[in-house]
């Protein structure tokens, strides 16, 4: 037994000596651990905020973030607008991909024809439903009905590269919002060269993806890491105050707090369930994100039609109880249908200070609109059913309680349906199958039209099919208004308009509850497109 | 090897050849019957979502996606990542996670199976001591607690309070970040093989051969070295192949809990991606490897003793 018991010991203090040498890096590497893996660095496929934190770290788009989350120029140097709003000259900079070749107008236009070639994710982006540049919503008509895109084809898109270092993009209407747009992955260069030598390999490994951004991949094993060091020959490349950034990947809350308290994260992603427990510690920090959360009745419903049925559902809803007692994570009450922090105004402001607020609960308010709604119906008690998939947290939790507080009122009896994403929106969704549905929207871009196009009478996302003349062609004049403060006093108008009506049910903004390490500064977060920028992110020995 | 047991063989192959394509077929539409899809984005129309979902064939009818699937997996085409790695081969990302996790079920195995045999041996020469209740309180509680709640308690203890092992694993120290979860995975192992191996001998030192050589005179080394483990050991090849596939079970949470890059964890992230090809090549790995195992038990069984070969014999 003594031999045994000394094995042991020289076992251990071999480990001890083996565990010094090791840790998560020196102080000049930040680690953040995500839930989710990259999917790949294409931006013509990846759509999630871990693949965009990813590419973001390597790529420069036009434009991008200062330290302080403003809009800033990146790889454009100077950027005009025509007086009449419809052609964007941007002017690039002097930068380089990381084999040496300079970046070009041509990688951008490149970029852009790719997406809508290969039916991209964001093909769309291109098109009226982001960009509006001229000739893409003609070609993404065409790949929607199968066609394939000859190079002539492509060439007919607005965005063209006058020479190297002017890129000219022409517009089918104003953008306002045109610049925070070109910070969108979607909008990424690409070095052609570099892409069709990889083929399909492209961007789907460290190796296979070229830099013109603060960091440089060095290696990524999917479900892993993902390790990137700093970019000696970026543009902006005395800002960057880091040597590596790692990324640990698919680390369960949990796990990823585990790894917070032992030194291996510096900052790591937690759920509800750990906000208890972290919530008086000095690393922990809350984020909004920008997903708006919110109930969709269909109007073809003849129940739902009614307003007053509407009026007592929105008003029977506690939303912050909801969030802060239940959610925990920093989530918010929705008080319309544009989520905080996603909009700036001419003068600065955030949509929310400048709109109404829409939303109360008053449960006897409620009781009385619904007891006007079963007098105006003729019935004496309604039995909506409430949809929502168990594949998308925390849309069960939110469907649960508000299962439990429109019960609450007297002659509503609410069946719920559990169903899955995908048969939520594509068929139940898609085929008006439904009363009312627990569904979401993340922002596209920073303005508030990303919202507020979603309750137009021809937008394939209005399940709900509430069609009204007035806000369609309020919606049109907003969409050709070039004069930033009356487009942005329209679009308060509009959102007016459709929360005064019941059309969706805002409930919550989401949150993100996380853990930093108290002595890195200068992560930067933004809840529209990437979420986190390293560039900035220093750490303190 | 006489022609039977060639023959034997033979048969036992066709008929594990014949399960797997049964397997394959039963996993390949459990997979598309999934709820879900693995293009859920809900930013996209129906038009982009349908013209997505027909580049990777998914508007075919089912057999012939089977067909088009089976004939790429024959030339070693396991097809494309949709949603978790988009457009990522499938073979690059099995080909990248299995190893990792069969070093880890390997490493646990031996492991395992070299402190079980040891602790049941000392149980059963020190039967009815303090040794042995250890023993049988230390396998009970192996065998009762599930593999990643050690898992969570290595973490704990070892990695985040006492900093002596990495809280997770990394691909640039293979072997020092990998022993958390192989001693959580051998846990099982071990309080398995003890309780197995402390019966078995203790049987064994109660049989006539033993008294047989006690009366002869040899000596306790020779008797306990010689014949008891010898004897005690060969049905503990019995209980390895279970415990091999207990183990694959076992690994899928562990990599879950220590960040282990394997295929278990790549296998429950496709299930939530609904990322169909992924699932596909990861479950019908794991059943192909089932398999092999069961075949390579069958035939070693069949080896040694042709007695109990299953089948017809002549």
């Amino acid at each position: 037994m003594k031999k045994l018991l000394s094995v042991l010991m020289a076992g251990t203090m071999a480990l001890s000596l083996a565990a010094c040498g090791s840790g998560s890096g020196g102080a000049n590497t930040f680690t953040f651990a995500s839930e989710l893996d990259i999917k790949n660095l294409d931006s013509c496929d990846a759509d999630d905020g871990t693949s965009f934190n990813a590419m973001h770290a390597v790529i420069d788009g036009l434009m991008g973030l200062d330290e302080d989350g403003n809009i800033a120029n990146a790889i454009a140097e100077e950027h005009t607008v025509s007086d009449d709003g419809l052609t964007h000259t941007f002017k690039l900079r002097d930068a380089k991909w990381s084999n040496g070749e300079p970046v070009t107008a041509q990688d951008f236009v490149y970029a852009w024809q790719r997406i809508i070639k290969n039916v991209g994710n964001y093909a769309y982006m291109m098109g009226s439903d982001g960009a509006h540049i001229t000739g893409a919503d003609e070609l993404i008509a065409k790949t929607g009905n199968g066609e394939e895109l000859t190079q002539e084809d492509l060439d007919t898109l607005g965005a063209k590269a006058e020479d190297d270092k002017t890129l000219v993009v022409t517009l089918t209407s104003p953008v306002s919002y045109f610049e925070e747009l070109m910070t969108f992955p979607c909008y990424y260069p690409i070095n052609e060269k570099f892409a069709e030598e990889q083929g399909d390999g492209y961007a789907k490994s460290a190796e296979a993806i070229l830099s013109n951004g603060a960091f440089v991949m060095e290696s990524w094993t999917p479900g892993s890491t993902a390790t990137f060091v700093k970019n000696e020959d970026y543009w902006n490349a005395d800002q960057v105050k880091l040597d590596k950034l790692v990324m640990n990947l698919v680390q369960e809350p949990t796990v990823a707090a585990q790894n917070f308290d032992s030194g291996s994260n510096d900052f790591a992603p937690i759920d509800s369930d750990l906000v208890d427990q972290y919530k008086d510690n000095d690393a922990f920090t809350t984020f909004k994100e920008g997903f708006l959360f919110y109930l969709q009745p269909n109007f073809q419903n003849t129940d739902l039609q009614n307003l007053n049925l509407r009026k007592a559902l929105s008003l029977a809803i506690d939303r912050e109880d909801f969030a802060t007692n239940v959610l925990k994570d920093g989530s918010i009450e929705a008080n319309g249908f544009v989520p905080e922090d996603l909009s700036i105004g001419p003068n600065g402001q955030d949509f929310r200070d400048d709109a109404k607020d829409f939303t109360t609960y008053d449960l006897e308010a409620a009781q009385a609109a619904l007891d006007q709604a079963l007098q105006e119906l003729g019935k004496s008690e309604i039995t909506l059913k409430l949809m929502y998939g168990t594949d998308e947290s925390p849309m069960d939790t939110m469907a649960t309680y508000l299962q439990n507080a429109f019960t609450k009122l007297n002659g509503l009896n609410i069946e719920m349906v559990a169903t899955t994403k995908q048969d939520r929106i594509y068929n139940k969704q898609a085929n008006g199958e439904f009363d009312i549905s627990c569904t979401r929207w993340g922002p596209d871009y920073g303005d508030a039209t990303t919202y507020l196009n979603l309750m137009k009478s021809d937008n394939v996302n209005n399940y709900g099919k509430w069609v009204n003349a007035d806000y369609d062609a309020l919606m049109a004049q907003i969409s050709t208004e070039a004069n930033v403060e009356t487009r942005w006093n329209l679009m308060l108008q509009a959102e007016e308009m459709a929360m005064n009506d019941y059309v969706n049910i805002p409930v919550f903004q989401k949150g993100t509850s996380a853990l930093e390490n108290p002595s890195v500064k200068g992560l930067v977060f933004r809840p529209v497109g990437v979420p986190y920028t390293f560039n900035y992110v220093s750490k303190e020995a | 090897m006489s022609k039977s047991t060639v023959r034997y063989i033979l048969q036992r192959l066709a008929i594990s050849l014949v399960t797997l394509f049964v397997i394959l077929v039963v996993l390949f539409c459990m997979v598309r019957f999934l709820p879900g899809s693995p293009i859920n984005n809900e930013h996209l129309s129906e038009a982009q979502r349908a013209a997505i979902e027909a580049s990777y064939g998914l508007n075919l009818p089912l057999p012939q996606q089977f067909v088009k699937y089976v004939g790429g997996m024959l030339t070693g085409d396991f097809g494309v990542s949709m949603n978790l790695y988009k457009d990522m081969q499938v073979s690059s990302l099995v080909g990248t996670a299995a190893p990792i996790s069969f070093f880890l079920g390997l490493c646990a195995c031996i492991l395992g199976t070299i402190v079980g045999i040891f602790l049941g041996v000392v149980a059963a020469l020190n039967k009815n001591t303090i040794w042995d209740t250890l023993t049988t309180v230390l396998s009970v509680i192996g065998v009762s607690i599930p593999s990643f709640v050690f898992a969570m308690l290595i973490l704990i203890i070892f990695g985040s309070n006492l900093h002596i092992l990495p809280t997770m694993y990394s691909s640039a120290q293979p072997i020092y970040s990998a022993i958390m979860p192989i001693i959580a995975l051998s846990m099982s192992v071990i309080a398995n093989v003890a309780r197995f191996t402390r019966t078995e001998m203790i049987s064994v030192l109660n049989s006539d051969y033993i008294m047989l050589a006690k009366a002869k005179g040899l000596s306790r080394k020779d008797i306990i070295f010689k014949h008891a483990l010898r004897n005690t050991l060969i049905p503990i090849i019995t209980i390895l192949g279970p415990i091999l596939v207990n183990l694959m079970t076992g690994t899928m949470v562990v990599e879950k809990v220590c960040s282990v890059p394997g295929l278990g964890k790549l296998l429950i992230n496709s299930i939530q991606a609904s990322d169909y090809n992924v699932i596909l090549a990861c479950a019908f790995l794991y059943a192909a490897m089932y398999i092999l195992m069961m075949l390579v038990i069958d035939v070693s069984y069949g080896i040694i003793d042709p007695r109990i070969r299953l089948g017809k014999d002549e």
